[in-house]
């Protein structure tokens, strides 16, 4: 049984540290441009040198602040929309057909006129990540509520349940999976907002964060390791921000088997 | 150790007057008639079973008088006054068991109980006496996903039981159930509910657990449903399966079925023919 | 549909047209930042051409990028779902560079592929390649291993295993990737498009936007929700056709 989890771990583990090897390999020994190709030697190395001077710090800071106050934003609004879209269902049928309509524009889209209203900062940013982070918990959340299966309802019903307690003790409960869905689908959408708004505002000369720094970097000095160092540090990111949503939400869903 | 018979001079708990409803069939584009004409009394106490073809509209026939649809003609009264919705008077036990995935199964037991406003303590403690009694003592915080067919179905019991109902009423619910799991908790109902004597009303596809159960067997026609046969069965229980008189029992009816379903699979669907009546019909009350 | 519902939808767009005009007509919010219905119009008259052009740039880079991101997704979504190997060792490392978020390869991709086309296809086709890939993966990881016997009962060669078994029974799932990988294909070509590019929609809007031409920024962002709207219909139009035994309610 030990046997079979360490085998478990050590194979992804060690198909990583062999691509690792084989990246390295590949650009000590001349074989792709160490312009093209950093390799992980020289983004270990373009890490220290940015943090150094606290400069690696500030951005990421940045940037995780910006990243989650979009997120909670975005989704605080999406989890009440979609929950009030779910329950009245005139609501639902007003709305929908906006709904439908404008979540295929995508938030990148309103970078343009985001960094027109708000102007170069991190004021544009934040609004891009909240209007991307909204769609997915929005659409959850409502088909979380709306298609809760309907013999629920009827158990409940059936066992005297009146229409407040059915809400918050039945439907509610049976659409935190769905919900919990949209969330975590919301978080890729805001790391990626929060790239391409960094960048794009980054294009005009001014701006913060990892985003920034990446185009910074790149444009005075060429630095493609700091490239990579970015989207290394982003992945890095993503992936704790999905850790730690899994873990907050394990309490509310300890009754799914997955769990 | 065998239950009396029962005298005709029973109370009535339930009547079924006039029950007709149609529903609008979108594949064929026809309103249809599910139940026709239903007229059926059931007594306090009494365990009806009612059987019939597939499609004769036995679960629409109890999810009408569980309160979750309203027939299009006719009602049912309980105790005197008339069903219009679901409640805890009246559980249902669900086939599916829809028990709550998200409450553990003290919860599922309690939540009728907190809906009638019953206080922590005594949610607990009424619900724990349920638990125990469908044999799921020492399993109070397992979710369902961890509990098996059968495990499930006696939650499903045990929940519905908790509110203490007027009348339990009972969807085929052993049907997901293996053949020996099936026996054992049709045992085990009788068991909990001899110590009730609750007023039940199921469901089944299967005419041995109807009449192994029941004190009151009706039978339905093939679509739209009519009452074919409405009878008391006088065997004492606990039955025996092996009793000649049960034998012939479920031959009977699974006679009738059988030509039934013959029939209506001959006929043509708005034949309201003269068949129903006459010697084919069998003793009423 | 009764008409009440019908009713209710409508007027719903109703209002937000009526409250777009009242904002805009009387000044309530600043027209640069949002002008009225009128001065939309009016820019996508004057610049019917260049839009137009521009759309046609637009949807060939989605298109070839949404066809190489497709193919390489079934091609090693299946493998990777079949052979229990790779499933050990290239997964892993896929999901790695999935977590990587799509629009952050924008920069590297320009370094290898200039600002052309490419580094365009390279970004929208990677946006299509992971949920088409995963979901290619999990389509077959799923399949019912009973079907695998009964095929494998009447001796299929592993090569027609692939396409005749496999495939087929993971349509429904590679459909849902797709849907998504369209939507992420969309964003990465407009992405792309807004932070560096000489042509396409997305140039379009960050110069109209840096001339304060607010109408025609919305213009186009508005054209873009009815494109990435057609283009979603045509995707649920074709999966009701040729995949109508498999469709299951995915997740957005």
């Amino acid at each position: 049984m030990m046997k079979e989890r360490i085998t478990e771990i050590m194979l992804p583990v060690t198909s990583v540290v062999l691509l690792l090897i084989v990246w390295q390999g590949v650009v000590s020994l001349h074989l792709i441009d160490p312009f093209f190709l950093p390799p992980p030697s020289s983004v270990v190395s373009a890490a220290i040198q940015l943090s150094s001077n606290g400069e690696l710090e500030r951005d990421i800071l940045i940037s995780t602040e910006r990243a989650l106050e979009g997120y909670a934003l975005g989704s605080t609004i999406g989890i009440v929309v979609g929950l009030a879209m779910g329950t009245f269902k005139t609501l639902a049928d007003i709305i929908e057909p906006i709904i439908e309509y404008f979540r295929q524009i995508p938030e990148v889209a309103w970078i343009p006129l985001a960094i027109l209203i708000f102007g170069l900062g991190g004021k544009a940013v934040l609004f891009i990540i909240t209007y991307g982070s909204l769609w997915p918990v929005l659409i959850n959340t409502y088909d979380g509520v709306k298609f809760v299966d309907p013999l629920y309802k009827r158990a409940a019903l059936s066992l005297g349940a009146d229409a407040l307690r059915m809400f918050y003790k039945v439907n509610l409960k049976a659409a935190l999976p769905r919900i919990y869905s949209g969330l975590w689908i919301s978080i890729g959408i805001a790391f990626r907002s929060l790239v391409v708004a960094e960048l794009a505002v980054a294009t005009t000369g001014v701006g913060s964060g990892i985003g920034y720094m990446m185009n910074f970097y790149y444009n005075q000095y060429v630095r493609t390791d700091v490239l990579l160092l970015g989207m290394v540090i982003l992945a890095l990111l993503g992936f704790i921000a999905q850790r730690g949503l899994s873990v907050a939400m394990k309490r509310l869903l300890k009754w799914l088997p997955q769990f | 150790m065998s239950a009396k018979p029962y005298n005709g001079r029973q109370k009535t708990k339930i009547q079924i007057q006039e029950i007709s409803h149609e529903y609008f069939d979108a594949s064929r584009k026809a309103t249809l008639y599910a139940l026709r004409d239903i007229n059926i009394t059931i007594d306090e106490g009494e365990f009806t079973c009612i059987i019939g073809p597939s499609g004769c509209g036995k679960t629409t026939l109890l999810n009408i008088v569980a309160g979750f649809i309203r027939p299009t003609k006719g009602k049912v009264l309980l105790d005197g006054k008339e069903i219009i919705k679901p409640g805890p008077d009246r559980v249902m036990v669900f086939q599916e068991h829809a028990l709550f995935p998200w409450l553990t199964v003290q919860g599922n037991v309690e939540f009728g109980l907190e809906m009638q406003g019953k206080p922590k303590e005594e949610r607990k403690r009424i619900a724990k006496v349920f638990i125990n009694m469908v044999g799921l003592g020492g399993f109070e915080d397992r979710y369902p996903f961890e509990l098996s067919g059968g495990m499930k179905q006696r939650l499903g019991l045990a929940r519905s039981l908790a509110v203490d109902p007027e009348v339990l009423l009972l969807d085929e619910p052993f049907a997901s159930l293996d053949a020996q799991a099936r026996r054992i908790m049709q045992d085990e109902l009788l068991g909990i509910l001899g110590q009730n004597r609750k007023t039940s009303i199921l469901v089944t596809h299967s005419i041995d657990e109807a009449v192994y159960l029941a004190d009151r067997l009706v039978l339905l026609s093939a679509r739209p449903g009519r009452v074919l046969a409405n009878e008391k069965i006088e065997l004492p229980k606990p039955r025996s399966r092996s009793d000649v008189n049960f034998v012939k029992t479920v031959e009977k009816y699974d006679s009738i079925i059988r030509m039934e379903v013959n029939r209506a699979e001959g006929r043509n669907v708005d034949n309201q023919s003269a068949y129903i009546g006459g010697s084919d019909r069998l003793s009423q009350p | 549909m009764n008409p009440r519902r019908i009713w209710l939808r409508v007027s719903g767009v109703l209002v937000l047209f009526g409250v777009w005009w009242v904002l805009s007509q009387f000044q309530i919010v600043n027209p640069l930042f949002l002008p009225g219905p009128q001065v939309v119009i009016a820019s996508v008259y004057e610049n019917a051409n260049a839009l137009l052009s521009a759309f046609g740039i637009s949807l060939y880079r989605l298109l070839v990028g949404f066809a190489l991101g497709t193919a390489s997704g079934i091609a090693i979504g299946i493998l990777v779902g079949w052979v229990k190997t790779l499933q050990k060792t290239l997964l892993p490392i896929l999901d790695m560079l999935r977590s990587i978020p799509n629009l952050a390869w924008i920069p590297i991709a320009i370094v290898w592929f200039g600002i052309g086309n490419y580094s365009k296809f390279y970004v929208i086709a990677l946006a299509v390649f992971f949920p088409v890939m995963t979901n290619a993966y999990l389509g077959v990881k799923n399949i019912d291993p009973v079907i695998i016997r009964a095929a494998k009962n009447f001796g299929i060669s592993t090569f027609k295993m692939l396409y005749k078994v496999l495939l087929p029974s993971a349509f429904g799932d590679i459909f849902i990737g797709l849907k998504v990988g369209l939507q992420s294909g969309i964003v990465a070509m407009i992405a792309t498009e807004v932070v560096a590019s000489t042509a396409g929609l997305g140039y379009i809007m960050d110069q109209a936007s840096s001339f304060f031409k607010s109408g025609l920024v919305i213009a186009v962002m508005l054209s873009i929700g009815v494109l990435g709207y057609f283009l979603t219909q045509g995707m649920v139009r074709l999966e009701k056709r040729y995949a109508k035994w498999s469709i299951r309610s995915g997740e957005s």
